[in-house]
């Protein structure tokens, strides 16, 4: 298989996508494009003629009730139908009403009223709690230019459940027509809301764990049609679900390739992604996900708790971002020509699935989409303070607003050199630190001029948690009262690690040279070895974390040179022409390595709990979680937080889910297909024991240890108090 | 020389064999595995010496000649006047204590290639057989030769080892491992070939390896908005057509052998069917078509209803005759089935009318699903085959032929028949019937009712086990047909019957039949259909003399302007006339296809050139356990 164009492109230029960019003089240029869509003045008439730019025209079109009636009497489902029949000896009719109410269940539907009053009371609720919804009008008239031609999939980054509101809130806003949205089934199940949702066009899906076949084909049929038959576009989440920790997750592709069926099998011309990426000043559900994160299981989607949810309209989440990327064509992306489709094209759509290779394709395309998502987020200045604060932090320093304003500033320049898009306003810096602080309370604020973490309410430290909703071991409050602010922290971080995670693997890699050249580890020094040397390092590290930073897409090479680059300009790295180089410890460096350090105590401590567990000893995930819970907590209760290489972030079960992940694919550890049981493997080549050494010295790499000491003090001194 | 790229994977059922390519993939659950009415043993089903079923046969009793099967209509009938018939037509009386051949206790020595065999076991899933039944079973197809020969054991060669693919990929390892250990390979479905296209080349020394089709036989998916079903082509016409009608549906295609028949075999010697005036001959019927061959698949890609891509290669796979590869996947168009079905039958005063009446049927094109007529011979013989009658249908009969000799003024010695077979809906059947008979009228023809026709065509599939009797009571019969243009088809009727007679006296051959019939027409012709046999209790060598007079038979069409065959092809026993049928340039073209597609001549059958006129192998050394220069012949 051909390397798709995009890949050829991002070899020579960094990102193809720049090109569209050029016509922006600088960052500042772009930003100016997003436009605040409620702000007075600029709001949208929810009474106006809704005429909007369809997805994908048609002569004829299908309306809701039509497109179900086409899925039912489908050559498919007929077949299908027969199928089942043969193979339970269930009666046909009863299959066809089985399919019925499947169908039913899942079926979008369409009425403009409700689409108004909803698109009223999001005005009035979106004016009261946010600061404005900002959208980048440039990017949405490039999308709405190219329409019409072929269906359209939206891929919203997925934070928060806001994005889907806030996505038809906006397609409505630009006349375009309102995309089918899939929706999970536990708003199905939400008194009033599955209706409403249903009625502004959500389609519903089970979990993807029922294994109920006659659904699953009915639901493939139904996205089928939905795409093939249908005018008004697909949107859902191609992270499958909402990520907690707020970077991207590794890309699900099964609605992928049930939405990209038709295209393989000739039945559209092509089909146009619209990544969208949305970035929050503060998430919605900010507290919620920090406690999940901890082990404390996720609230069941109820009416009640939406209405309980209502409360937030007290609160402030300051400005919400949303940028549509450049449409991809799935059609140049795999650089198919006929000579690819024809053979396809000879055999009926509803007799195919995919193969092997073109699982592939879309796995290769479901990572470009993350990529184009991750690179238009737009960076806030909560996120560049966060990251600011916690380098200052992890040294043991603390900050007064004029050394963060010129820290933030510095960090816009870093990240806008990587070709990040961030809101700051250097003109009003101060105004937009009081501001991001203000609305972030529950996790800063500022005390004698100082920026601090902000207590926990007594209230919620002593709200008991029923331990046997707990996902994995139940932590004591003072461990609570230290990771919960710092777990806060982290998330706003984390968005910033799209652009930092490579760098920091870099600036790693340099440390280590450095090391091993002045041990006299690394034999002959030359410019070219001493580059090559890095690259090896950072690839190393890029297969360790490949799970953890999704920022795959062909392009490292080109990559390695942008960062480079920035560690040279920063004055972090030198690499002198004998091939010596030299790690200066500075402001820009604190910051990288800062970013990463939570991620390689994680994976330190993890490997530390498992190298304490037995070779034959068999375990469940949950064990797992529980005793690096355990040892994590434990370490962080040793007297002032002087245990080293642990970060409260060790204790988050996403992360930790998907470091265990990562070593289950990379042999460490063994698991038991069937039971899920775990063992770590006894190969004397995977051995853990290597890996425990490697993380210890890049730790050890770090110019921080500690990294809870002043929220240790802070906890113990507020609780003392209480 | 690995197969090139390829649109569709068919995988086994149990998906054990590797794909070939994985450019497509069809979801396996929407294929339908069909249940043969045939075993993979054909024999525990099917005779090995003769035609169709084990349990159905012509047999004498008590004198009279009677019919034992109940799949047929004729099935525990006695037939009196079939015997009185055969007395007079051959002064034969049936002797029911003729033994029938015996099965043969030893079969010819297996040439076995020790490395191909050593690969189809290690690197696939291929079924196969090396019993000496199995390989039997496989070495003929029906001529009167091929079943001769096994009644008389002489066979030298016949095929080494039997294999059942399962699916294409199979067949694509299969043909693979051939071509590389040189094997020789002979795609086998039904068996049902009268040309000797399947018949074992008695001389070849390679390793001959039966490529039996029948486990093959998945209806792989239907597609109504297109009307086309595409299937594996070892299913048999009778398992095809009773799969569809289940759908409501019918391919239409139906060939006198279509119980036995298999799609495959259709494909590759142009086969045509009886109601080809509604549904189209094999290759109406054709969408697309997968060929494996030694050089890789060669299919169209599309499925668009008509191309124009230059020379069309469905065609080159279509009449192919398992000399360029095997068939694999078939895509067919289907039809719904017809709301109405309705015999008829007229009858000429003699067989000149009815060839007028054939001819202005066709140049108004309003033939119904199937026209034939009888020449007054072939009404004689049919209405002989009627069985005993009750008291009553006897006298209507007797009644009915009175009205037609006095009143009509028509002789019995000159009389023929046309049968009718009418499909569609109610009111085209009607409209349609109505305009036949108008037409018949111009000719002197009238109505002869509607049980007639529908006997005919019923009879049709009983008279096929007519010359296993025959053959076994001392009468060697076989039927050739051949097609022709209108205004050379009385010609050609009257001249070939002559030739025959001529040919049948020069060599004092006094007890013998010989008719005709028209059971075809077309804008531009006619198929037509000839029977012929003699009685052969004093001849020693009765089928060298059969082909005899047959060949100058064959003489004397081509002269009339009549074609090498309409549908039954060429095969080895027409491959003398192969050359001038479509000239030296066009035989030297088909030369090159098959070079360039075969190199190493793995499809050895010798089917439309002579075997030695098919440019010598290339230079490739034979596996050296092959090269034992000539198979011992068994004793038998």
């Amino acid at each position: 298989m051909e390397r798709n164009p995009v890949t050829v492109a991002g070899g020579k230029s960094g990102d193809s996508s720049n090109q569209d960019e050029k016509q922006y003089s600088s960052a500042a240029d772009y930003m100016r494009n997003f436009k605040n869509i409620i702000a007075p003045g600029n709001e949208a008439s929810m009474t106006r003629e809704f005429n909007p730019q369809v997805a994908y025209e048609f002569e004829k079109y299908l309306n809701p009730l039509k497109l179900k009636q086409h899925v039912l009497k489908s050559e498919k489902l007929r077949s299908i139908i027969e199928h089942y029949a043969k193979e339970s000896g269930q009666p046909i009719k009863q299959l066809e009403r089985q399919a019925r109410a499947i169908i039913d269940e899942i079926g979008l539907e369409r009425n403009m009223a409700i689409i108004r009053w909803c698109g009223i009371a999001i005005t009035a609720i979106g004016k009261r709690i946010c600061d404005g919804f900002y959208v980048n009008s440039a990017s949405m008239a490039n999308v709405r230019k190219d329409m019409g031609k072929c269906p359209v999939l939206y891929l919203p980054s997925h934070r928060s459940y806001m994005d889907f509101i806030l996505m038809s809130y906006i397609c409505y806003y630009y006349d375009i027509e309102i995309p089918g949205i899939a929706a999970g089934m536990d708003f199905h199940s939400m008194f009033g809301m599955g209706t409403m949702l249903r009625k502004t066009g959500a389609f519903f899906m089970r979990r993807s764990f029922s294994n109920d076949e006659l659904y699953w084909d009915i639901f493939r049929e139904y996205m089928y049609a939905l795409v093939a038959n249908y005018h008004i576009g697909v949107e859902f989440f191609i992270e499958g679900t909402r990520s907690r920790n707020f970077k991207a997750l590794v890309p699900k592709i099964g609605l992928l390739s049930m939405a990209l069926l038709p295209y393989f099998t000739g039945e559209v011309p092509d089909v146009m992604i619209v990544p969208v990426s949305v970035a929050y000043e503060r998430v919605l559900e900010e507290q919620l996900f920090v406690y999940e994160l901890l082990g404390v299981p996720k609230p069941k989607e109820s009416t009640k708790g939406f209405f309980k949810a209502l409360k937030i309209i007290d609160e402030r989440f300051g400005k919400m971002f949303l940028d549509f990327g450049e449409p991809i064509s799935v059609k140049e992306f795999f650089g198919h020509d006929s000579g690819q489709r024809m053979q396809r094209a000879g055999v009926g759509g509803h007799l195919q699935k995919l193969n092997r290779q073109e699982v592939e394709l879309v796995k290769q395309l479901a990572n470009e989409i993350i990529y184009q998502q991750q690179r238009r987020i737009v960076i806030t200045t909560f996120n560049l303070l966060s990251l600011y604060y916690a380098s200052q932090l992890y040294a043991q320093k603390s900050v007064n607003i004029d050394e963060l304003s010129r820290g933030v500033l510095h960090l816009k320049r870093i990240f806008e050199q990587l070709g990040a898009h961030v809101s700051t306003t250097p003109s009003s810096i101060k105004a937009d630190i009081i501001d991001a602080v203000e609305i972030h309370s529950n996790i800063l604020h500022f005390a004698t001029a100082r920026l601090q973490f902000t207590p926990m309410a007594a209230k919620q430290l002593a709200e008991r948690i029923d331990v046997k909703r707990m996902k994995a071991h139940a932590l004591c409050p003072q461990t609570m009262a230290v990771a919960v602010p710092m777990l806060a922290l982290q998330l706003y971080i984390n968005p910033c690690m799209f652009w930092l995670a490579r760098p920091a693997y870099l600036l790693l890699a340099a440390l280590k040279e450095q090391r091993n050249q002045r041990n006299q580890l690394t034999e002959d020094i030359s410019y070219d070895a001493s580059l090559s040397a890095l690259h090896s390092h950072v690839t190393t590290m890029d297969a360790l974390f490949q799970h953890e930073f999704i920022i795959e897409s062909n392009r490292e090479a080109a990559e390695f040179e942008t960062h480079l680059q920035l560690l040279l300009d920063e004055r972090v790295v030198e690499v002198e022409k004998s091939g010596r180089i030299r790690v200066q410890d500075n402001e820009c460096s604190h910051v990288i390595l800062a970013a990463l350090a939570p991620f390689l105590c994680l994976y330190y401590q993890l490997v530390v709990t498992l190298r304490k567990i037995p070779l034959d000893f068999e375990f469940s995930n949950k064990d797992l979680l529980v005793r690096v819970q355990q040892h994590v907590e434990q370490l962080l209760q040793q007297p002032g937080g002087s245990a080293s290489h642990v970060h409260p972030y060790c204790l988050a079960l996403d992360n930790l889910n998907i470091a265990i992940y990562a070593l289950i694919q990379r042999s460490y550890i063994l698991k038991c297909k069937d039971s899920g049981q775990m063992k770590i493997a006894g190969t004397p080549g995977k051995c853990l024991q290597e890996l425990e050494r490697q993380l210890l010295e890049y730790c050890q790499l770090m110019p921080f240890a500690q990294y809870s000491t002043a929220a240790n003090q802070q906890a113990q001194f507020h609780i003392a108090k209480l | 020389m690995a197969a090139k790229r390829n649109a569709v994977t068919t995988e086994a059922p149990e998906s054990s064999a590797p794909g070939e390519g994985t450019a497509l993939a069809l979801d396996s659950r929407l294929s339908k595995s069909v249940e043969s009415v045939f075993p993979k043993k054909r024999h525990e089903s099917l005779k090995w010496f003769g035609w169709g079923y084990n349990d159905s046969q012509f047999y004498g009793k008590d004198g009279i000649i009677c019919f034992r099967g109940e799949r047929y209509p004729l099935g525990g009938c006695e037939l009196p006047s079939f015997t009185k018939w055969v007395e007079k037509k051959f002064d034969l009386v049936v002797d029911p204590t003729k033994p029938f051949p015996q099965m043969p206790r030893t079969y010819p020595r297996p040439v076995e290639n020790e490395p191909f065999l050593h690969e189809l076991k290690g690197t696939t899933q291929v079924d196969h057989s090396l019993e000496g039944i199995d390989r039997l079973v496989r070495c003929h197809g029906q001529t009167l030769n091929d079943i001769y020969s096994l009644w008389h054991h002489k066979f030298r060669r016949i095929p080494d080892l039997v294999v059942w693919p399962r699916c294409h990929d199979e067949v694509v390892q299969l043909v693979r491992l051939a071509h590389r250990h040189d094997v020789m390979l002979v795609p086998f479905g039904g068996g049902t070939s009268v040309s000797g296209a399947i018949t074992c080349p008695q001389n070849e020394s390679r390793m001959i390896c039966a490529l039996d089709t029948s486990q093959m036989n998945r209806l792989l998916w239907l597609n109504r908005e297109n009307l086309t079903v595409c299937l594996e082509s070892g299913i048999v016409g009778q398992d095809l057509e009773r799969v569809l009608r289940k759908e409501g549906l019918t391919v239409g295609h139906e060939p006198d052998s279509y119980e036995f028949s298999t799609l495959g075999g259709w494909v590759a010697t142009r086969a045509s069917g009886m109601k080809k005036n509604v549904y189209g001959n094999i290759e109406d019927l054709v969408v697309r078509l997968r060929m494996v061959t030694p050089s890789g698949t060669l299919e169209r890609e599309c499925s668009a209803p008509r191309v124009s891509c230059g020379p069309d290669f469905n065609h080159l796979i279509l009449g192919s005759e398992g000399t360029l590869g095997v068939i694999t996947e078939v895509v067919l168009k289907v039809r719904p089935l017809p709301k109405v079905r309705r015999y008829g039958s007229l009858a000429f005063p003699n067989f000149e009318q009815g060839v007028l009446f054939m001819r202005e049927v066709a140049r108004r094109r309003c033939q119904p699903a199937s026209v034939r007529l009888m020449d007054n011979e072939q009404f004689m013989f049919g209405q002989a085959l009627k069985p005993e009658k009750s008291f009553w249908s006897s006298v209507v009969d007797g009644l009915k032929q009175r009205y037609v000799t006095s009143w009509k003024g028509i002789d019995l010695n000159h009389i023929c028949a046309a049968t009718l077979l009418f499909e569609g809906d109610q009111k085209d059947v009607e409209r349609q019937e109505a305009l036949i008979y108008e037409i018949a009228d111009k000719f002197q023809g009238f109505p002869a009712g509607g049980q007639n026709g529908e006997r005919g065509y019923i009879l049709t599939f009983v008279i096929a086990y007519i010359r296993d009797f025959g053959l076994h009571q001392g009468i060697v019969a076989e039927s050739f047909e051949t097609s022709v243009p209108w205004d050379r088809c009385s010609l050609l009727c009257r001249s070939v019957k002559q030739r025959v007679v001529s040919e049948c006296h020069k060599r004092s051959i006094t007890y013998y039949t010989i008719s005709c019939r028209v059971t075809q027409t077309y804008d531009s012709g006619a198929c037509i259909y000839f029977y012929f046999g003699f009685r052969c209790t004093d001849v020693s060598n009765p089928v060298e003399l059969f082909e005899a007079i047959e060949h100058s038979a064959r003489d004397e069409i081509l002269s009339c302007g009549g074609s090498l065959s309409h549908h039954h092809g060429v095969g080895k026993i027409r491959s003398h006339w192969y050359r001038n049928a479509v000239t030296e340039t066009g035989s030297s073209l088909y030369s090159a296809a098959k070079r360039h597609l075969d190199p190493k001549n793995i499809f050895a059958l010798g089917n439309l050139l002579p075997l030695e006129e098919v440019p010598p192998k290339a230079e490739v050394e034979p596996p050296s356990s092959s090269s034992s220069s000539s198979p011992p012949k068994a004793k038998l």
